[in-house]
């Protein structure tokens, strides 16, 4: 038997690294032979160990096969990438203080006030009291309609339309562009993390699950469109987005499989298995501790190997 | 007798070493309906520097046989267009995390901005505040006054106080300027044309035509040409090179 990624470096010592040498689980059927072994018990030993190793490679490659068929997204498919940059930039826009509501920014509002708090000033001329009076009803007014007008004192829906604006901006072409497929995507991103924070809290709420997974689709498509028509730029806005390739490509319905995997109601058994599937899961499952069992027996079995034949070496210098 | 060559394209790739799944198309004639169908089947396609990626259309030629289902290699790759895809995609990331730098650069940035105008209109009630108070009290120290007006002036740029002159730039004032001048310069757009067609502007309309037109001036019919000058004089942003 070879000794896989095992080196000697003239009489020094065996050098191994437990965690760089990938143990083939082969070893696992490696039959250790009495030194009083009878010639009928050594031939049926060995033919154990052909079974055996038989047996290993046929489990380890089911499991390989099963654990291709059932790949995974590399991103959640509905949220993309979590902790996505821009996603999380959009959320700190909206709660910016420099927005007022309704698409007013409070930097032109200061100054019309200001402007306005003037007009009326000159209005009453040199009278020091009547101006003084007039600067307080200003400034009352000034502190009213920063209250009202405050982002965070707005609805949903503002906050919403406020970060389409947004992400509107950062994917445009040019100056002006709201339809390119970049800039639908992105819209529609934000719409899905606007309605997938509903979704979270009100389960019952069919409409709106619906309306989200209509979404979805649409942006595979727009999405898929761009790749034909602009790889370059569609890798980019993927990217930028926290989605993938495979998200785009692959077929996905957001159903309920989706929604107990990704833990959307937190841990819930929404898929109820049928008996058959339930059997075929009970089957994988022990198909995966068997090669566990057989990767810790190559383990053991390889390391006594080597102190065998360490032990060889030494008796034979 | 020539090799068995083939024009697919790479379907799957990363799961085998050295091996890509190449699906191959051939057009046969199917008796049973008596028209050609597609044929499609997938080979195993021995790829020695493991180059190809999925999308990549190659052209693959018969060896012999390496192994239980391999017996074609690589031969060439006509378009790349998988790698180029995988190029993209390094090159996205790359760039989306340069870009994320400067947004947020653009957000401080912003919020800068705000604390400014803020500052700048509270200077300027103070400046109110200390005119009216020395035209007003005439037992205050008037040389710590003058100082101070001088200096709220002098950081805001303003020559005289009260100004007749617009001190804060509104969005809507500089909207409204340049909605005057679209309407001054439209209102004489056709004595704006015959100048600039005319030969004593020659320069200046090559110069207009080169910045925005792709084709030779020279191939541009008379229509054309007048099109893109009144695109180009209608634009706010840019200075009418005539006189009217």
């Amino acid at each position: 038997m070879s000794f896989v990624g095992l080196r000697f470096f003239g009489s020094s010592s065996v050098v191994r690294n437990a965690e760089s040498i990938a143990i083939s689980p082969k070893y696992a059927a490696k039959q250790f032979i009495p030194d009083n072994a009878t010639k009928s018990k050594i031939k049926s030993l060995r033919r154990k160990e052909l079974r055996l190793r038989r047996q290993i490679i046929r489990d380890v490659n089911n499991l390989k096969k099963q654990s291709l068929k059932a790949k995974k997204f590399e991103v959640d498919p509905v949220l993309g990438e979590s902790s996505n940059p821009f996603i999380k930039r959009i959320y700190q826009e909206v709660e910016e203080p420099t927005h007022f509501a309704y698409g007013f920014e409070r930097k032109e509002v200061e100054k019309l006030l200001y402007g306005a708090e003037k007009a009326n000033l000159n209005k009453v001329g040199g009278n020091s009291i009547l101006a003084e009076s007039i600067k307080a009803l200003e400034e009352r007014k000034r502190r009213a309609l920063l209250t009202i007008h405050n982002i965070k004192n707005t609805d949903a829906k503002d906050k919403k339309s406020l970060a389409i604006k947004h992400a509107r901006e950062e994917f445009q072409r040019k100056e002006g562009d709201t339809a390119s497929p970049e800039v639908q995507a992105a819209i529609l991103t934000v719409k899905i993390h606007f309605a997938m924070e509903h979704v979270k809290r009100s389960a019952k709420d069919k409409v709106s699950i619906q309306h989200v997974r209509e979404m979805v689709q649409q942006r595979q498509n727009v999405l898929k469109y761009l790749k034909k028509d602009d790889p370059e730029r569609y890798y980019h806005a993927i990217a930028k987005l926290g989605l993938t390739d495979d998200v785009v490509t692959s077929e996905f319905n957001m159903d309920r499989q989706y929604l107990q995997d990704f833990k959307v109601w937190g841990e819930k058994t929404l898929v109820k298995l049928s008996e058959k599937q339930e059997k075929k899961r009970n089957k994988i499952n022990e198909l995966q501790k068997r090669v566990q069992q057989y990767n810790q027996l190559a383990k053991q079995n390889y390391d006594e190997i080597q102190r065998r034949f360490a032990t060889e070496k030494q008796s034979s210098d | 007798m020539a090799r068995q060559n083939f024009i697919g394209l790479v379907v799957s790739q990363g799961k085998m070493q050295k091996t890509v799944k190449v699906r191959v198309q051939t057009k046969t004639y199917d008796k049973q309906v008596h028209k050609e169908v597609l044929r499609r089947k997938d080979y195993l396609v021995h790829d020695e520097g493991s180059l190809c990626k999925e999308g990549d259309i190659v052209r693959i030629e018969a060896i012999p046989k390496i192994s239980a289902r391999k017996y074609f290699a690589i031969a060439e790759v006509k378009v790349n267009k998988g790698q180029q895809f995988a190029l993209y995609e390094k090159l996205a990331k790359e760039k989306v995390t340069k870009e994320q730098d400067e947004k947020i650069g653009q957000f401080l940035e912003k919020r800068k901005e705000l604390e400014s105008t803020i500052t700048q209109i509270q200077d300027l009630r103070k400046l109110d505040q200390l005119h009216a108070s020395f035209g007003n009290n005439k037992d205050v120290d008037r040389d710590f006054l003058l100082n101070e007006i001088e200096t709220i002036k002098k950081k805001y740029n303003i020559k005289s106080w009260p100004s007749s002159e617009p001190v804060l730039r509104l969005e809507i004032s500089e909207e409204s300027k340049d909605l005057s001048l679209i309407e001054n310069r439209h209102a004489h757009i056709q004595t704006i044309l015959q100048k600039l067609m005319s030969e004593e502007y020659t320069p200046q309309r090559e110069q207009i035509l080169s910045q925005l037109s792709k084709a030779n001036s020279n191939d541009l019919k008379r229509h054309t040409i007048k099109n893109i000058l009144r695109k180009y004089v209608l634009d706010p942003k840019n200075k009418c090179p005539v006189t009217f």
